[in-house]
Parts: structure tokens; C-alpha cells; sequence
């Protein structure tokens, strides 16, 4: 499918967003529209949403404890370890595997009839290094959304969507 | 009642579960990590009903609810998917599925989505 023409793809409502952590975690995932933003964090973990031609149209960040956060208490891992992540390359394989059902969720809802078909595709640590597109993407989105987040518990950080 | 949970997601199909039980529907819970280990799954367990992602690896959702079928085997059938498309629906209906359950969903999801179907 051709990407001329159609509509960015949408970036999920907040109500939808706290919806997915929720549902996700079975706590009470407190998630608010970021109101004193000026720069999104050089660090933290990064979920690409392409294309079907491979196009990496959005990107999901969120800060290192988050997704360390988010993927310990998925599947109920103690929070200790999460309280000493400082980058995201402390984050755990586990977590960062967990943390991928969510990024997938969140992708799924960024397809509308209007706009191209995508899916998840990679979910990396920035620490690992970043592809040039997704670089272009963060550093230029048409648009960009941020949200702060604070699982009960585990951790509280950041949440970036970038839009191509 | 026995539930085939098929996710490639050991979490999600441990999510799937939990939220089954938030709904109040006190099955016996089987699993399967793709399409294939799902047909093997329902023919060697039997299942009451199959909740299924779509996107696996070895054989996706759908191609397991069209091999069930084509086989002659009526399980009741649902998915549950991050993404649901207007086309994939009608797919899935054309398929022989009786819902479509898109992430994220809650228990009430589940409770309202579920006791039209078993």
C-alpha cells in the first residue's frame, strides 16, 4: 500500500493508552498528558511502528524504569531491580521482553481506515544505537505526544510518541 | 468448561487467563504458543472454546480457525488481537469466529463479549 495520500497515522488517546497499561499490569496505571515538556530524554526504550513496505512511520519511547517498570510487574517480578535502573541499558531482557507486549498493544492501536497499515516492529534500547530513520523520525516528527506515567509500586517516567 | 488460550505470548496468554478469571469464569485453561500446537491442542484436549491471537509465528490465527474448520470441527472461536481492522472482522466472521476482542480490553470486555457466546 502506497503511504501517499493517506492520513498520519493516529496517535493513541490517552484514555487508550492508560487502557493498555492497565489492562496489562491490573493496577492502576496513572497516566496524564505531559504539560512541561520541552525535549524528549536522549536514553530510554524505543518501539518502532512501521509499514508494511517497512517504513518506520511512528516511534513509542519511554525512560529506562519505565519499561523496566512495565515489564516486571507484568508478569508480577519484584520491583527491586527496577529501582537501580538508571539507563536503558540496565534494563533486563526479560523486562524488555515483557515491555514488548505492551509496545504491540500500543502499535495496534496507532492503524485507522485512513492512514497505513502498521505493526510493531523492533523494540530496542537506545543505548544499543538507533537506526538512521528512526533518528530522522525522533528528531523531526510532524508530530509529537508525551505522556507521564506512574505505575503503582514499580516506577514513574515518561512516554513519547513520535509521528512521522 | 475447558479454554484454549493460543498467544505466542507466554505473557499475554498469562493476561488472557487472568482476565478470564476477573470475568468470573472458572474454566479449565489449556495453551498453545501457535496455530499448529492449537490444532494438535483441540484435537488431543477438546476445548469448550478457543480464544486465539491472530499474528503468530508457524501458523497464524486465522490460518488455524480455516484449518479447524476445513477439518469439520465447530469450537466456538474468538480472537484476541491488538489490531482489528474492519477487513480482518469480516474475515474472521467469514472464518466461522464468533467475536473479535481487541486489546486492551478489561474483564467487563470479557464478561460482556463472553456470556453471548458459552
Amino acid at each position: 500500500m502506497s503511504t501517499q495520500a493517506l492520513d498520519p497515522v493516529p496517535v493513541p488517546r490517552l484514555e487508550e493508552i492508560k487502557g493498555t497499561f492497565c489492562m496489562l499490569l491490573a493496577k492502576d496505571v496513572r497516566v496524564e498528558q505531559c504539560k512541561s515538556y520541552e525535549k524528549h530524554s536522549d536514553d530510554g526504550v524505543i518501539s518502532i511502528v512501521r509499514d508494511d513496505e517497512g517504513n518506520a512511520l511512528a516511534a513509542v519511547q519511554v525512560d529506562a524504569k519505565i519499561a523496566a517498570g512495565a515489564g516486571a510487574a507484568l508478569t508480577l517480578m519484584p520491583a527491586g531491580p527496577v529501582k537501580e535502573v538508571k539507563t536503558s541499558a540496565d534494563v533486563f531482557p526479560t523486562h524488555l521482553e515483557n515491555f514488548r507486549e505492551i509496545a504491540n498493544v500500543l502499535a495496534g492501536l496507532m492503524n485507522s481506515q485512513s492512514s497505513p497499515h502498521v505493526t510493531l516492529g523492533e523494540v530496542i534500547r537506545i543505548a544499543d544505537g538507533l537506526a538512521d530513520d528512526v533518528r530522522e523520525l525522533r528528531a523531526n516528527p510532524t508530530r509529537r505526544d508525551v505522556f507521564d506515567i506512574d505505575i503503582p509500586g514499580y516506577s514513574a517516567g515518561r512516554l513519547y510518541v513520535f509521528v512521522r | 468448561m475447558k479454554i484454549l488460550v493460543v498467544d505466542d505470548s507466554r505473557a499475554m496468554r498469562m493476561i488472557v487467563q487472568r482476565t478470564l478469571r476477573q470475568a468470573g469464569f472458572d474454566a479449565t485453561i489449556v495453551e498453545a504458543e501457535n496455530g499448529q500446537e492449537a490444532l494438535d491442542k483441540t484435537k488431543s484436549e477438546k476445548p469448550d472454546l478457543i480464544l486465539s491471537d491472530w499474528n503468530m509465528p508457524v501458523m497464524s490465527g486465522i490460518e488455524f480457525l480455516n484449518a479447524l474448520r476445513g477439518g469439520g470441527n465447530n469450537t466456538k472461536f474468538g480472537f484476541v488481537t491488538s489490531e482489528s481492522t474492519p477487513a480482518m472482522r469480516a474475515q474472521a466472521v467469514g472464518s466461522g469466529a464468533a467475536f473479535l476482542i481487541s486489546k486492551p480490553f478489561n474483564a467487563d470486555t470479557f464478561k460482556d463479549t463472553l456470556n453471548g457466546v458459552v
